[in-house]
């Protein structure tokens, strides 16, 4: 049996290494995350330019709507309207990636009350259900107006972030062999 | 009698014509028109200069008045083809849109490229002709291939007064 003084001591130790662990991960993530953002975030200003540039001198547009074009079905009739020209990514697509974004600085960030590296487990499990519902939403197409798909992609790319930094973070933690929580 | 009759019949329609006008809306220059293909294309049976239909998406509207009805054709041409052939060297086609017909039948005039190309299987053909068999350089890429439905981004090119 460890005295109450022993048992703090080993919580504090305990905390150093999960500290360390943290310290020495940081940049790794920070990198990481830095081009996963940056790279969702460069998707959803093309899809925003694109217009534009149609609108200021048609076809200057053209390259960002065939670029994307691999990743979204460009629907005239589903998509939103920038400048009388269609935007080059659907309000789903255009929601999920800012929705990734978010839930990505916010749990790398911890900036929610009861995000910690020892709820890592809640966190996916969250994400994994909000992916789960975005999903099937997608499959049954619930609704076809703008602003709910818009919503629909929100709520599973932020699921999606969780799952993300939930799963990046266990694997990094397993790596290092550390990150014991009390 | 017969001329004062005429006379007056023409008064009555100059004066109709004064209280109401035909109203006219500009169709501005940029305006996004999208275009949906009616036909299905392959690179082995067009030829340079073809004509392609597309019909019109959705309406396009100027304030709250529709210009271009939903389901207008328009005309686009064959502008480039590449037949697919040997050494597995894909097919493409290039579609340019030329004209659409507004709501009170004037041609409008419309900007907008499209390029359809085949699988192009050069490199592999080319490495499996070099290492293995020089038989495999015979191998065709794919013709170039699109179905009915292929979406196309145009613009009206020019400014013009659509009569309503």
């Amino acid at each position: 049996m460890l005295s109450q003084q022993g048992e703090r001591q080993l919580k504090s130790k305990v905390i150093m290494s999960q500290k360390s662990s943290d310290s020495s991960v940081r940049p790794i993530f920070d990198v990481l995350y830095f081009f996963t953002i940056a790279g969702a975030l460069a998707l959803v200003f093309s899809a925003f330019i694109a217009p534009i540039a149609n609108w200021v001198a048609f076809p200057a547009g053209e390259p960002f709507y065939e670029f994307l074009a691999n990743i979204c079905h460009q629907d005239f009739a589903r998509v939103f309207y920038a400048f009388t020209h269609p935007m080059a990514l659907c309000p789903r697509c255009v929601g999920g990636y800012v929705g990734l974004t978010i839930g990505l600085i916010v749990s790398w960030r911890k900036l929610l009350i009861g995000m910690n590296d020892c709820s890592l487990n809640p966190q996916f499990g969250i994400g994994t259900v909000l992916a789960i519902i975005a999903v099937g939403e997608a499959y049954v197409s619930l609704n076809d107006f703008g602003f709910f798909r818009l919503f629909s992609g929100a709520v599973g790319g932020f699921g999606f972030g969780l799952m993300t930094n939930a799963v990046a973070s266990k694997i990094i933690r397993m790596t290092m062999r550390r990150g014991l929580c009390i | 009698m017969y001329l004062i009759f005429k006379g007056f019949v023409l008064v009555i329609v100059l004066a109709w014509g004064i209280v109401f006008p035909a109203s006219a809306i500009e169709l501005k220059s940029n305006t996004f028109v999208s275009l949906v293909l009616q036909q299905n294309l392959n690179s082995k049976d067009l030829e340079l200069g073809d004509v392609v239909r597309f019909r019109v998406g959705p309406d396009v509207v100027v304030g709250n008045t529709v210009v271009i009805e939903s389901g207008a054709v328009a005309i686009s041409q064959v502008t480039a083809i590449d037949k697919h052939g040997m050494i597995g060297k894909g097919g493409s086609i290039t579609l340019t849109v030329s004209e659409v017909v507004a709501v009170d039948g004037q041609s409008i005039h419309l900007l907008g490229q499209k390029t359809v190309k085949g699988d192009d299987e050069t490199t592999g053909t080319v490495v499996v002709g070099v290492v293995l068999c020089p038989l495999a350089l015979l191998n065709k890429g794919d013709a170039a291939s699109a179905g009915e439905g292929l979406r196309v981004r145009a613009v009206v090119a020019g400014n013009y007064e659509i009569q309503i």
